[in-house]
């Protein structure tokens, strides 16, 4: 394993925070001088930052500047389904719930609705508002910071903001959005010179700044950084409508299998009041920053409306309308195939298989999370044969992307009331097809939109708890005897896609089987038997690549998937029995 | 907190760029919760504008819950901690750089900063099979924990999982997860437990404002925990604003932790005011110990008969 040497040379404003970095780890990468067109090569980016959990991404580039093909490797296994074997069903929810802290609420109502679903039991109609509350919150909080702190700093180059006029920034910041509140942006700067002349860049340290695909001005560059801070700041307390029905975030534990344990709080008119507060507050901000600033990002980046689209979708729907497994969700569920937006087709869960050929189990064909089976077989990683921890989930046999894309473009599909006319007016404004969805920009653009969708949903459901708790109708909570030899499955939608837990009981009641297909399985998985590449793996081939030793263009595009990596992986056996660890050094 | 009985609000310190009364706010949330009492706000704002401390967060087989519950401080925004209060170099979750950028600046901080850094540590460290279940850069994280944490000047383990293990150290324990304590790689670098899942963010501030402040570790119990977080059990300090809730299985008298007051979302709530009761979490083991976590009994407390204590609530208008 070669150790290779790279330099960052950053921006001259920056002279004394260069760096010459030396790679501590056994990863191989092909340095090249910069130019606008790498030279052909591998490269490996390794740890893929901004994003939950443990990533490689593995590029070959051609000829033509290119990418030719890629790798995506999960590179942390937990085993966390093992401790599920054998407890009591109640604990699930708990339990899952700790496979990603920043989908915090996901797993805890994924795996409490396949609870309910084997327990054939519908929850009090508060309770499901108040799940909807929580869930909503979960996704404007999650978009929010995807955006901002996770993605943004792909498009923004934070040193060139130190060149900017404050002057010029406030006046385009009003042109970005007349509505929003002005922002000091001589103090803003002022920070951020402070943190350079101090040398300690922090988390901007090393950035791929000066990359000839940053195409901001310093003033835009700055607005950006501005709102970066403000965000971090709002984040903050869009959390707190959490907190107020669920106790706390992360790892609110109020979502039971029954209800939610949280009745109490609602009849607490300050939690109402406040609640409502920071909805508006979190609205506003949607309105006045989030929405403005995707449009002004994609007016600058309109090259990335058709760059690394991928044609088929799936989402299983959330946000019950009525009831869980009625089918009637906010955001409907729905199969499209290449690219066939108007034909939307109903997802059978019975065309869900896992193929691990290409992952670190042991060899097994394809199949339904119901009866699935998995032998944890590490081989290390290896192109050419397993590679991931994670598995490869099809839809009849073919690779999906989930996700905002995927939920939005259903519900276009579906002719939504919201989100349609909402995708239609901002293709409008960007001059651009329904057919530019299919891409990064198409991503970032529908996690906008449905952001600003459902925090306006989220209004009108407040208002209904609240005529139920004036009505006296505090019904919040059923009952919790979990059946034996009994199977449920949870599905529903995390941030960053389709969830779904499946679960069974045995003659005791305790947990006999457990399996969950989650989001990144689906986009970042790796090929299957056929060598057929997964969502984000297609979606990079073709992908431009100005520089192989700052693939900026890399992580524009894997984090246009927002990947959470920490939840995909699986261990126990179709008994419900520990398996025993098959190690192939 | 209140601060309006401070009177040399105007001599005390403030990072520029950054909100004085958010900043003062800080200072004082953080005074109380490590002991010092609200007039201890202009110590902890000297401590806090003095030369920024270096710190690296290694993210190893966790959920990124710890860094989650970080960046939910909102007095001040959670910016004035990560960019003006510290030197926050290395975070894969928030920082720009990846890949070689991002590991060959670790090493170049670690080896020019040795003894000198704090590193934080979210989750627990996969040792089973040589530690091939979690890699970062190829390196596995057993490794980089081997090479980096020796040379901190302290190790803080944040949340439960890189404490004791936490989830994945679960029975079976199938990866081998340890917590930092239990490598036993540290020498005589000291290390300081800060648990919970989701651990208090405020805990933290003052784990690292007790630094800045004395240049000393502060007082740790038994399990490495400071004691002015984890002195004293969540019952004796639990209001029990719904009753006690031990019959359905809460922990409270076992548990160690300042939940109560701490409380999460800078003050919003926490779990037994959501009516669901201390599972516990900040305790060694709590996932194998005495599950499960709900009682037979459990959801009697939200039976029809108890909706009058609801309706007496609405009706008072709370």
């Amino acid at each position: 394993m070669a150790t290779t040497t790279t330099t960052s040379t950053g921006s001259s404003l920056l002279g004394g925070i260069t760096s010459t970095t030396t790679a501590a780890a056994t990863t191989t990468t092909t340095a090249t001088t910069a130019a606008t067109v790498a030279a052909p090569g591998t490269i490996t980016l390794d740890p893929i930052s901004r994003i939950e959990g443990h990533l490689r991404i593995d590029a070959k580039v051609g000829t033509a500047g290119t990418v030719d093909s890629a790798w995506a490797s999960a590179t942390l296994f937990r085993g966390i389904e093992m401790i599920l074997a054998g407890r009591d069903p109640r604990d699930a929810p708990l339990i899952t719930q700790r496979l990603c802290g920043v989908c915090t609420y996901i797993h805890l109502q994924a795996s409490t609705t396949a609870i309910e679903n084997a327990m054939k039991l519908t929850v009090p109609a508060n309770a499901q508002i108040v799940r909807n509350l929580l869930q909503g919150t979960q996704f404007l909080h999650d978009h929010i910071v995807h955006f901002y702190h996770l993605h943004a700093l792909d498009w923004v180059d934070v040193t060139k903001a130190l060149t900017a006029n404050p002057t010029t920034a406030a006046a385009l910041a009003l042109q970005i959005s007349p509505s929003a509140p002005t922002i000091d942006f001589v103090a803003v700067q002022t920070k951020l010179k402070n943190l350079v002349n101090s040398g300690q860049l922090g988390p901007f340290s090393n950035g791929y700044w000066g990359h000839p695909a940053m195409k901001l001005s310093p003033e835009a560059n700055l607005v950006f950084v501005a709102h970066y801070l403000q965000a971090l700041a709002q984040q903050a307390n869009t959390a707190k409508m959490m907190a107020l029905f669920g106790g706390k975030n992360p790892h609110p534990h109020v979502t039971i299998p029954g209800g939610v344990t949280s009745g109490n709080e609602l009849a607490v008119a300050a939690n109402i009041t406040n609640f409502t507060t920071q909805l508006t507050a979190t609205n506003d901000f949607i309105k006045n920053f989030y929405i403005p600033d995707v449009v002004y990002l994609a007016k600058q980046y309109p090259e990335w409306a058709k760059i690394g689209g991928f044609p088929n979708l799936l989402a299983f729907g959330e946000f019950p309308t009525d009831k869980y497994g009625s089918g009637n969700n906010f955001m409907p569920g729905g199969v499209i195939m290449n690219k066939a937006v108007t034909s939307v087709a109903a997802v059978n869960t019975a065309s869900i298989t896992e193929d691990v050929s290409r992952a670190w189990y042991a060899k097994s064909s394809p199949l339904n999370p119901a009866s699935g089976v998995t032998s944890p077989s590490y081989t290390g990683y290896n192109q050419s044969a397993q590679y991931s921890w994670l598995k490869a989930p099809r839809y009849q046999g073919k690779p999906m992307e989930v996700g905002p894309l995927a939920r939005v473009m259903v519900a276009y599909g579906k002719n939504h009331a919201q989100i349609k006319p909402a995708v239609d007016s901002l293709l409008k404004t960007l001059g651009l097809t329904i057919n530019d969805m299919f891409s990064v920009l198409g991503r970032t653009a529908a996690r906008a939109i449905e952001t600003q969708v459902i925090g306006t949903a989220m209004v009108g459901w407040l208002n209904t708890l609240k005529s139920n708790i004036s009505a006296k109708n505090l019904s919040t909570y059923a009952s919790n005897t979990v059946p034996a030899n009994a199977s449920g499955v949870g599905l529903g939608e995390a941030p960053r896609g389709a969830v779904g837990h499946w679960l069974s009981t045995d003659g005791s009641s305790r947990i006999k089987n457990y399996q969950m297909v989650v989001p990144s399985a689906w986009n970042f998985g790796p090929r299957d038997a056929q060598g057929v590449p997964s969502a984000v793996e297609a979606s990079m081939v073709g992908l431009p690549i100005a520089d192989s030793t700052k693939p900026l263009e890399i992580l524009r595009l894997v984090h246009s998937f927002d990947p959470c990596i920490a939840c995909g992986v699986h261990l126990i056996d179709a008994e419900g029995k520990a398996e025993t660890l098959v190690t192939v050094p | 907190m209140k601060n309006r009985n401070v009177p040399s609000a105007k001599d005390i310190p403030c990072p520029p760029g950054v909100s004085r009364r958010s900043f003062l706010k800080f200072c004082s949330a953080v005074a109380v919760t490590i002991g010092l009492g609200p007039t201890g706000m202009a110590e902890v704002a000297r401590a806090l504008t003095g030369p920024k401390p270096i710190v690296v967060w290694l993210n190893f087989s966790e959920c990124t819950g710890c860094t989650e519950s970080l960046l939910r401080m909102s007095n001040p925004t959670p910016d004035s901690l990560i960019l003006d209060t510290i030197s926050l170099e290395y975070h894969e979750t928030l920082m720009a750089a990846a890949g070689l950028a991002a590991t060959g600046h670790l090493s170049d901080v670690v080896n020019a900063n040795a003894g000198q850094f704090f590193a934080i540590v979210e989750g627990s460290i996969p040792t089973a099979n040589n530690g091939a279940y979690g890699t970062i850069g190829g390196e596995t994280m057993l490794s980089i924990a081997q090479r980096v944490l020796p040379k901190a000047k302290a190790v803080i383990a944040y949340g439960t999982c890189s404490s004791y293990g936490g989830l994945a150290a679960a029975a079976p324990n199938p990866t081998g997860a340890k917590g930092v304590g239990d490598l036993g790689i540290l020498g005589s670098v000291p290390l300081i437990n800060v648990p919970g899942c989701s651990p208090n963010p405020y805990n933290l501030a003052g784990v690292l404002t007790t630094y800045l402040l004395k240049g000393t570790l502060p007082a740790l119990d038994a399990y490495k925990r400071p004691t002015f977080a984890f002195g004293r059990t969540v019952h004796s300090q639990c209001p029990r604003p719904h009753g006690c809730l031990e019959d359905y299985r809460c922990r409270g008298k076992v548990t160690y932790n300042n939940c109560p007051t701490a409380k999460f979302n800078s003050g919003t709530s926490w779990d037994i005011q959501a009516v669901h009761h201390c599972i516990g979490c900040s305790n060694p083991g709590f996932w194998d110990a005495n599950t499960s976590f709900y009682s037979s009994s459990f959801g009697t407390q939200f039976a029809s008969s108890n909706h009058s204590k609801i309706q007496a609530v609405a009706a008072g208008g709370d």
